[in-house]
């Protein structure tokens, strides 16, 4: 299988305190690979210091180029679309101009097109186009996010809880239409997650974080088997 | 139930286009009737105007707040005076140095910004407001003082017909300030409704969100000062344009919170707010403080004192009660009671199913190549 993101000895923080303590981690392409951890394990430093957002060490490797000295605009034109904890969406902008807020890396024309196929896929958004993203719910935005982190026509999508605050269908709505992104149109996606349930069902293969390192990694099936991890993440 | 408008429909385009030429008529019909004092007081309210859409552009559009543009409208009005009168220079020369001097000031106070937000940018920009009459005084002796763009320096061109009298004059500025306004209004519309407009939001709204798609963050809100800065100067060189002298007080804090007030009584992050908030208050300001003195029906304490000043703040702080979001957004909540303009529909997306295969096709060949 071909590395699409490769992850060496991954250390980061924020001023004086380290929270990733240097760990390895790799995502094949065409694959989902989901990051498990509880609070403060340090999932979301995972994915700013993949995004370029915060200083980083060690070293990371996108599609064979080394990435851990760009800045976060130039990642973002390598193909790396994150969509933020917390969704992030620009309340003040329509919905329409969200999505094409997240094509800013390309100044074609493709966009109009662009954003016709994934209302096709975010019907909903279709509907609320010229709406102002603050007056979506929760689930709404969130599906906005993922939508206009596409325009931007990443080859791995980070996603950071996209749970988060979510009621447990639109969950599930969710990791459908992220499952259905990776099978149908074949996106590496990456996907940072306390509700570990679902995440392992879509997932190839499972990584869990424990205050800033990896203390397990495997297929989602040896996962999902692992006695520990299964009482500490899955409940049972 | 109000009244749906298709966008870019005939009534839509018909709307936009009687408002504009009802706007054009009105600029001509002031333009040839109106008294030489009241071009005046239209011409200082446009200059108003103008620092307003500067400010909105920074504040409005890309959340950063800048209490220091005074600074920017008197570097560029020093300049015009300064080099006008004694190297010669053209007038409008003289305004596009301003405006470069300007922008790159506006870059070097878009740094700190880069670190600092809202109560802490606030202070480093009022900070640089209190420093600019210190500035100004030690570099301007009484000849500078004395030296704007009044008098015989900037003159109606002949093919206007304008002669150099005064009402002639009047015309020739209240033109001048309408066009820079028309101007900058474009400028910041444009800017607004263009990829990088959206890229401005997006910072101001989720700095974030806005890097990770793409957004050069550091570019973008130093350049956004800069372009603001530089508006804030056109509005330096109207006033020097318009006053006999200039001396340090011209450009105090004061200037800067006017800027501020037209705006947010206006409306923040509209296009059109910081130019009828400037109107509104610039006229209101006015009329209080010629009329008000002479008001006696006002209860005894209030009457004596600044009465002009007291009254505008009471109207203000009712204002903004009323209207959180400026007369721009009241004026808009209106009239979507009666007319609303719905989206274009969407072009039939035959297309897309296709295109959605195609590429999950071009994505998996693409890795199947690679493997």
């Amino acid at each position: 299988m071909n590395a699409l993101l490769e992850v060496r000895s991954l250390r980061a923080g924020y001023g004086a305190v380290q929270v990733l303590h240097g760990f390895d981690m790799r995502v094949n392409e065409g694959e989902v690979a989901v990051i498990l951890g509880a609070n403060g394990a340090g999932k979301t430093t995972t994915m700013r210091a993949i995004s370029g957002m915060i200083q980083r060490k060690g070293s990371i490797v996108f599609d064979g180029e080394p990435i851990t000295r760009t800045p976060p605009h130039e990642i973002v034109r390598m193909g790396i679309a994150q969509v933020p904890q917390g969704r992030g969406t620009f309340t003040d902008l329509s919905v329409a101009d969200n999505l094409r807020a997240g094509a800013y890396v390309h100044k074609g024309i493709h966009i109009e097109s662009d954003m016709r196929e994934w209302y096709d896929v975010f019907p909903r958004l279709s509907e609320r186009r010229e709406q102002k993203a603050g007056s979506l719910s929760g689930g709404e935005q969130q599906m906005l996010a993922i939508a206009r982190a596409l325009m931007s026509k990443p080859r791995l999508l980070l996603c950071d809880e996209p749970s988060l605050g979510l009621a447990p269908i639109i969950t599930q709505e969710l990791f459908a239409i992220l499952q259905r992104l990776n099978t149908e149109n074949g996106l590496t996606i990456l996907v940072v997650e306390q509700n570990a349930n679902l995440a392992v069902k879509i997932a190839h293969s499972v990584f869990v974080l424990e205050t800033g390192s990896i203390v397990a990694s495997g297929t989602a099936d040896e996962i999902a088997n692992d006695d520990a991890v299964r009482k500490a993440y899955l409940g049972y | 139930m109000p009244t749906a408008i298709k966008e870019s429909s005939p009534p839509h385009w018909l709307a936009r286009i009687l408002a504009v030429a009802v706007l054009a008529a009105l600029a001509l019909y002031i333009a040839s009737s109106a008294k030489p004092s009241t071009l005046g007081n239209i011409t200082e309210a446009c200059t108003l105007a103008v620092a307003a859409v500067a400010l909105n552009l920074l504040l409005g559009f890309n959340g950063q707040i800048s209490i220091g543009h005074s600074t920017f409208a008197g570097l560029a009005a020093f300049t015009a005076g300064y080099s006008v009168n004694f190297w010669r220079w053209n007038p409008y020369v003289s305004l596009a140095v301003g405006l470069v001097l300007c922008f790159v000031l506006g870059l070097a106070l878009g740094l700190p910004a880069l670190r600092l937000k809202g109560p802490y940018l606030a202070l480093v920009t009022l900070a640089v407001a209190f420093v600019w009459p210190t500035i100004a005084a030690k570099f301007l002796d009484k000849k500078v003082k004395a030296s704007t763009l009044k008098g015989t320096k900037l003159q109606p061109p002949t093919w206007t017909g304008l002669t150099n009298s005064r009402p002639d004059r009047a015309v020739f500025l209240y033109w001048l300030a309408v066009v820079i306004l028309v101007l900058a209004y474009v400028i910041v519309r444009n800017l607004r409704k263009s990829r990088i407009g959206r890229a401005l939001v997006a910072v101001r709204d989720n700095e974030t969100a806005a890097a990770v798609m793409g957004v050069n963050l550091k570019f973008t809100k130093t350049v956004t000062f800069g372009i603001s800065a530089a508006i804030a100067g056109a509005s330096g060189w109207l006033t020097a344009a318009r006053l006999d002298r200039l001396d340090e007080n011209s450009f105090t804090i004061l200037n800067s919170i006017k800027y501020l007030l037209a705006l947010f009584l206006g409306g923040a992050a509209t296009l059109a707010g910081p130019i009828v908030g400037a109107f509104v208050y610039y006229f209101v300001d006015d009329y209080l403080k010629t009329h008000a003195p002479t008001w006696h029906w006002l209860p005894g304490p209030i009457s004596k004192g600044p009465v002009a000043s007291f009254l505008l703040g009471t109207i203000v702080i009712i204002f903004v009660f009323i209207a959180p979001f400026g007369l721009v957004g009241f004026i808009k909540d209106q009239v979507r009671r009666v007319f609303v303009v719905t989206p274009r529909p969407l072009k039939q997306a035959v297309a897309s199913p296709e295109l959605i295969e195609h590429t999950s096709d071009a994505t998996a060949a693409e890795s199947s190549a690679q493997d």
